[in-house]
């Protein structure tokens, strides 16, 4: 599985957008298997946190199949990342 | 400039489409490129519409007025941050989306029609081309909302119709209870998805994506009753400019808002038969269809349970 770290963005309904550290944003529908519901988005979204988003390529679309998102293990916070 | 275009914009300009004196006095207020927060009731300014709960909302989409450019499709995909679908090209004109889907929710259809009477004498540069963008019609007595069994769908307070996403279990019933096809399961997420005529949107008064993004206002947001009666105008028009083919779809009476549908909240206006656009014709809500099939299933079971009886009491002779 492959994964991405970055902050969320955009939340709309079960679907996202992260935009990673180097500055590339990726869509990503979050998948049925994952333990966050699409509700918990929007705080992720607002409290600008940094994320890991672990995430198959959905087949077909262009955009992950996001299947847990989690703390990212280590890394700049976004103020340091700014910094 | 057309006079519809003049009856959906009342304050743009018919000479020259500018402003001078006819503008929305709103729009004085926001002359800088770059604002720096939502402007309150927007659509006042970009559809000439208040959005109030309790009121009637649709779409009213002129396919005569409809250039192709699928600016609808992608203004769609862009707010709803739905993603686009890997394809190639399909030979299907200059469609390569091919219809709506769960995260198709405007889908462009390019009808390239041979006129077989007129072969001869149409130039190599003359297209024949129908466009229409196609939608969820927000039927008023909709059928996907009557098959939900989660009710997960609902009527908003805009009169349109929603699928909610933490509710949707993804059973499906929706998907073939519609008769124009457009509420489809999305595989990826297990649940329902189709076009909310921009929810969310309607919530913060601004106008719909698609709606806006429209450059010939092909595809005009409105009060329902509002645009029915631009939409009658625009037929009147046209026929007295010789197109005396132009009808409207989904209006009460016309094809489209028949089979207990009454009207579509989204509606349009076509030159050519329904089919022609992907169109039913005579689309009809499967709950109509419940009485008929359970008195045939009662008679098959009656018939079978008599030829059985006579069959068995002749053996015992």
């Amino acid at each position: 599985m492959r994964e991405m770290t970055g902050i969320i963005t955009v939340v709309q309904e079960g679907r996202f957008r992260l935009v990673a550290d180097d500055g590339r944003s990726t869509l990503f529908v979050l998948s049925p298997s994952a333990r966050l519901e699409p509700q918990d988005l929007t705080g992720l979204q607002q409290a600008e946190r940094r994320v890991t988003v672990r995430y198959r390529d959905d087949r077909g679309r262009i955009a992950g199949l996001a299947h847990d998102i989690v703390p990212p293990r280590s890394g700049p916070t976004r103020s340091q990342a700014a910094a | 400039m057309t006079e519809a275009w003049d009856t959906a914009k009342p304050w743009i300009s018919k000479s020259a489409g500018m402003i001078e004196g006819s503008l929305h006095p709103r729009v004085l207020d926001y002359t800088d490129s770059f604002i720096d927060e939502v402007i309150p009731n927007e659509s006042e300014l970009t559809a000439g519409v208040t959005i109030e709960p309790g009121k009637s909302y649709g779409f009213f989409t002129d396919t005569t007025l409809c250039i192709g450019c699928k600016a609808c499709e992608v203004a769609c995909k862009e707010w709803n941050q739905l993603p686009a679908e890997e394809q190639g090209m399909s030979g299907m004109s200059y469609d390569n989306t091919r219809g709506l889907s769960s995260s198709t929710w405007r889908h462009v259809t390019f009808v390239e029609k041979v006129d077989r009477e007129h072969t001869d004498d149409m130039q190599p540069f003359q297209s024949n081309w129908l466009m229409m963008s196609d939608v969820c019609k927000h039927c008023a007595n909709a059928p996907c909302l009557e098959a939900c069994p989660t009710g997960a769908l609902f009527r908003t307070e805009f009169d349109t119709v929603v699928v909610q996403q933490d509710i949707c279990n993804g059973c499906g019933y929706c998907v073939p209870a519609c008769p124009f096809g457009v509420v489809d399961l999305d595989m990826s997420d297990g649940k329902a998805h189709k076009c909310t005529l921009c929810y969310d949107r309607l919530k913060g008064g601004l106008e719909p994506a698609c709606a806006k993004s429209c450059p010939t206002d092909s595809i005009q947001f409105g009060e329902w009753d509002d645009l029915y009666e631009r939409a009658q105008e625009r037929v009147e028009d046209l026929h007295e400019r010789g197109a005396t083919n132009a009808y409207l779809y989904g209006t009460p009476g016309a094809p489209g808002a028949t089979g207990g549908l009454e009207r579509l909240q989204a509606f349009f206006l076509l030159s050519d038969r329904p089919e022609v656009y992907g169109l039913p014709a005579a689309p009809t809500r499967p709950s109509r269809r419940v009485a008929p099939a359970l008195g045939t299933g009662l008679a098959t079971a009656a018939s079978l349970a008599l030829a059985a009886i006579f069959l068995f009491s002749g053996k015992r002779r």
